[in-house]
């Protein structure tokens, strides 16, 4: 292994990390904006106006930060049972346009997801009154991440995973 | 219709390539939006922001949160205590108390996979050891664990309710009947079963146990009945009762049984995290689709010519059923609720089904197909747990297969059993 993939691989891995500590962070600000929630209806006389509005941003953000997050190990639900069927050199070759259609899929979202949250950089969101761009820039960004996980693991020359690792 | 043909050929080819299905329906709403023609692609972000940006979809993080901190802050354990000395003096008690925790499980998590790890790890070793078959232990583990989404809290029936805007609470209350009559026919094949090889008693209660081990496993067992008493009452919505249960969770945890530790906290918050975003990015990516179709007056369309083929309210469930097993064989659940309620609902509201009723069909329907080969998820985790062939272990699920589809059957044309208890309870 050259020393240009071992690289490649050892980034998309401290990626994936630090991807995953986002997740984690972002999904304890969702539990704790939506435990005081229910506790400033109840203790403080009045629900907080932020807390829906936020916990429903980072949701977007989780989903799209965990879709870059999730790339690599193969954890992403797929039908798998054909590919596996397949001798090793179809398999690699059905494998490759697997990856350029998640590259093109990726691609359309990104692309669209630029213009789209650029034309609602003026549009600001109800309650905390920040631009709608910040949530919507979600979506280009966790498309990128994909993308970029996606090459990384195959520049790092990684056997491509079709079915979760973690079991 | 040629727009519907080339999305899904597109989609078809794309899955059967492998590509993860969240990626293959941008890509065919992609290619079939190009096809017609004159609409901005600015319409695919804007339709995955909609479909994930959602209240109620904040309960599905959350409730697999709270799951995974009981699991790992004891209450797995404790559950499996209370169930052997409740079964573990009968032939088979092993097996039957199997069934029992994964029913008593579903009361505190939403997930049919995360329930067969957490239990399959403990029990099956503990049934090899005395005496079951491998492949029995692992069929029996993902059998009786396919109930877990179908009791409440259940992530299906959140995902039912975001595509169809059905009350969430009765949802639940509709799917509590059906899911223990499920349980019931489990139970039922594994004694059957357990009685003909002659498997093992485990071991009878002492006098006092069965109390002891209850009190235990109190705070397990009051949860999911706190949970929609909570709601029923208006104390708090579906999402917040999620977010409760994770307070509740944390303290049982932390304060009672002192299981939890800030690690494990951490583990559970970043496993949560990531299995929500496997879900949600294929709903964000269905909500493309489905916006497509009903840009282009595809579930009227669908919905005519089934109207067509089918005569009777009766033919139309059947057909459902048949579809949906096919369906559920190939595909998870979320996917396939994404892609059908849009077309279904329509079609059963105008066959006069009650949506309840037809939820509840949908969603058995579906968890079964995860331990229907080829793609059968929860068999393929317990058979490396117990470390026994895929092909045996298929062979050991096939009684528990018809029994489920027997359970379909019996929830199909019965709606009762869906509908008495929200109608004794009133959700609404």
């Amino acid at each position: 292994m050259t020393v240009k993939a071992t690289s490649a691989s050892a980034l998309a891995a401290r990626i994936e990390t630090v991807l995953n500590s986002l997740l984690g962070l972002i999904l304890a600000v969702i539990t704790v904006s939506l435990i005081y929630q229910v506790f400033g209806r109840y203790v403080l006389g009045r629900a907080p106006g932020w807390s829906e509005e936020v916990a429903r941003m980072m949701i977007v953000w989780l989903t799209m930060l965990g879709a870059g997050a999730c790339l690599r190990g193969g954890t992403h639900i797929a039908v798998t049972f054909l590919v596996n069927a397949l001798p090793g050199g179809l398999r690699n070759a059905v494998l490759w346009i697997r990856d350029f259609a998640i590259l093109m899929a990726v691609g359309v979202l990104g692309w669209a997801g630029v213009r789209y949250a650029e034309l609602n950089a003026a549009q600001d969101s109800p309650a905390l009154e920040i631009p709608m761009s910040i949530a919507y820039s979600s979506l280009p960004i966790g498309a990128a991440l994909v993308a970029l996980q996606l090459a990384l693991s195959r520049i790092g020359g990684e056997r491509p995973a079709t079915d979760p690792v973690e079991w | 219709m040629t727009f519907l043909g080339v999305l899904l050929t597109a989609l078809f080819i794309l899955l059967l390539l492998s590509v993860p299905v969240a990626f293959a329906l941008i890509l065919s709403a992609v290619i079939a939006i190009l096809f017609v023609g004159g609409i901005d692609l600015m319409i695919i972000p804007q339709q995955v922001y909609a479909g994930i940006d959602s209240f109620l979809l904040l309960a599905i993080p959350l409730f697999l949160l709270a799951g995974e901190l009981m699991t790992v802050g004891g209450m797995t354990d404790r559950l499996l205590a209370f169930s052997n000395t409740l079964f573990g003096r009968f032939r088979g008690g092993l097996a039957m108390s199997n069934v029992a925790a994964a029913t008593f499980m579903s009361g505190i998590s939403g997930s049919a996979v995360a329930d067969t790890g957490a239990l399959g790890k403990v029990l099956i070793p503990a049934m090899v050891k005395s005496g079951y078959d491998r492949g029995f232990a692992a069929a029996l583990t993902a059998a009786a664990n396919v109930v877990g989404p179908i009791i409440p809290p259940s992530i299906t029936f959140i995902l039912i309710s975001v595509l169809t805007n059905l009350s969430p609470l009765r949802l639940f209350l509709s799917a509590v009947i059906p899911g223990l009559v499920y349980s019931a026919a489990m139970m039922l094949v594994a004694v059957v079963i357990s009685r003909r090889r002659r498997y093992p008693i485990y071991r009878a209660a002492q006098p006092g146990e069965v109390g002891a081990t209850f009190r235990r496993a109190l705070w397990a067992l009051a949860m999911p009945v706190l949970l929609i008493a909570g709601i029923r009452t208006g104390i708090f919505n579906v999402t917040e009762s999620s977010a409760a249960a994770v307070g509740y969770a944390l303290f049982v945890g932390l304060v009672v049984h002192r299981e939890l530790d800030l690690r494990k906290i951490w583990k559970a918050l970043v496993g949560s995290a990531r299995t929500t975003a496997v879900i949600l990015i294929i709903l964000g990516a269905a909500q493309v689709v489905s916006w497509f179709l009903a840009y282009e007056n595809a579930p009227q369309r669908i919905a005519d010519a089934m109207l067509a083929v089918a005569e009777s309210p009766y033919a139309f469930l059947l057909m459902v059923n048949v579809l949906l097993i096919l369906v559920g064989t190939f595909m998870e659940n979320g996917p396939a609720l994404v892609l059908l309620c849009p077309v279904l609902f329509p079609v059963a509201a105008k066959f006069g089904v009650d949506p309840y009723h037809f939820s509840i069909v949908l969603g058995i329907n579906l968890v079964i197909g995860l331990i229907t080969p080829p793609v059968a998820i929860c068999l393929s985790i317990t058979s490396l747990i117990a470390r026994a062939p895929p092909r045996e272990v298929t062979r050991e699920a096939l009684p528990f297969f018809f029994a489920a589809v027997g359970v379909v059957l019996i929830v199909t044309f019965v709606p009762a059993l869906s509908t008495w208890l929200p109608d004794l309870i009133g959700g609404r």
